[in-house]
């Protein structure tokens, strides 16, 4: 059974409790988690699983409006650790992969004035850039590539399959220092995926 | 370190007179012997990808004792953003028309680059030059850093400088022949991936013509 609320307030800290409670707030902004430094209470048995589905204690977090709220105190420290943050807590949960599913892209202007602007699965808008790098990896077992773009903070939205296909269509070639790089333009920045990661397993 | 058959390091006292010895002897028999990205890629030939006259470059390889065995400078590029890892390469860049040959480009580059006054390095010999798919023919200056002060890197072009073991390079274990397919066609080119450092391409080919040429 889906998880409602009611259930997940139960055992909650009392600072996400008090969140939880204006997750419907119309006149509600982001909060600056950056700038709280609250002390570390402990993990939460809160999951973000690959395909971007939050559950708690095992049961999935249906209601949107409360992942949304999660999201937007969810941090990522310099421990490469993900937390939920408010100004008097700060809480450990657990991410499969990254926080943040990217779904949709746009695509605007060519070459050098390409800019790339994804949409999160939980309607974030970032144009790719400096602000908003992406990055690739190696997908482990396969010769596929992961891409992944900085959303706020160090949190980063993966790149669905869909969206992959649609990047790989995108890249093209530039003369790098130490030869022929591949990656893509957006945003001023020319983003090149390293080329151990192209590199076919022979 | 063991070795398990004869291996020869530079890590004895005398590496800087055993490379500029090496250096002598590779230049006075071998003359001016290209070599290149096209040496992995015979098919492709030299400046593969560049139309019109070659670009005259060159690079310093500079080497420095620390107390624990000579190191080579290299220096991470920037136009890449601090998530992403620059180019790894040698300071280095075009040969300017007032530039008095290879040795004085490689030195003022390495200045301009990374604060290296030319007057604390030595040099100890060039490799031959080494011609990119890029249309570059780049001579590689060998040289001792005689005088070790903080590097300066000029944020305009080198995000980090940092050195390498030159036993770590010198060593052909690490040497790795690495292939994608590009247009179509496989390529090969070094690699020697140092820690978080991807080493490649023109770079690591680089030191394998060191290699080639010094130790081997």
């Amino acid at each position: 059974m889906a998880a409602g609320s009611a259930d997940i307030g139960k055992n909650m800290p009392e600072g996400l409790k008090a969140l939880m409670s204006r997750a419907n707030a119309s006149d509600w902004s982001p909060p600056p988690v950056d700038k709280w430094n609250p002390p570390f209470c402990g993990d939460l048995d809160i999951r973000i699983a690959r395909d971007g589905t939050w559950s708690y204690q095992g049961s999935p977090i249906n209601r949107e409006a409360l992942v949304k709220l999660f999201a937007s105190v969810l941090r990522k420290d310099d421990d490469g650790k993900h937390y939920l943050v408010t100004p008097v807590e700060k809480v450990g949960i657990t991410v499969d992969d990254a926080p943040l599913l990217a779904v949709e892209m746009a695509v605007s202007g060519t070459g050098e004035n390409q800019v790339l602007t994804v949409r999160t699965n939980l309607g974030d808008l970032v144009a790719m850039g400096e602000d908003h790098p992406l990055r690739f990896e190696k997908e482990q077992g396969s010769d596929g590539l992961k891409p992944y773009v900085q959303v706020r903070g160090r949190l980063e939205a993966r790149f669905t399959r869909a969206l992959t296909y649609q990047l790989a269509d995108m890249l093209d070639e530039h003369e790098g220092t130490n030869g022929p790089e591949l990656g893509v333009w957006s945003g001023g920045r020319y983003f090149s995926i390293d080329p151990d990661l192209l590199i076919l397993s022979e | 370190m063991t070795a398990p058959f004869e291996t020869k390091t530079f890590s004895g006292e005398n590496w800087m007179g055993d490379l500029r010895s090496r250096l002598g002897e590779a230049s006075a028999h071998d003359g001016e012997q290209d070599t290149g990205d096209h040496v992995l890629n015979p098919d492709l030939g030299p400046y593969a990808r560049w139309e019109g006259p070659p670009r005259d470059a060159a690079v310093l390889i500079g080497i420095l004792e620390r107390g624990d065995g000579p190191s080579v400078v290299l220096t991470q590029r920037t136009g890449h953003l601090k998530s992403h890892a620059g180019q790894v390469a040698f300071p280095g860049g075009k040969i300017d028309p007032t530039d008095d040959g290879p040795i004085e480009a490689a030195l003022r580059e390495a200045d301009e680059e990374i604060g290296l006054p030319p007057g604390h390095v030595e040099p100890l010999g060039n490799l031959a030059p080494y011609l990119t798919g890029s249309g570059y023919r780049v001579v590689p200056v060998v040289g001792a850093i005689r005088e070790i002060s903080s590097y300066h890197p000029n944020p305009g072009e080198v995000e980090d400088v940092f050195e390498v073991p030159l036993d770590f390079l010198m060593n052909p274990a690490n040497h790795q022949k690495q292939s994608r397919v590009w247009q179509g066609k496989r390529r090969y080119f070094y690699a020697m991936p140092f820690g978080e450092r991807y080493i490649w391409g023109v770079t690591a080919g680089i030191i394998r013509s060191l290699y080639e040429t010094v130790y081997r």
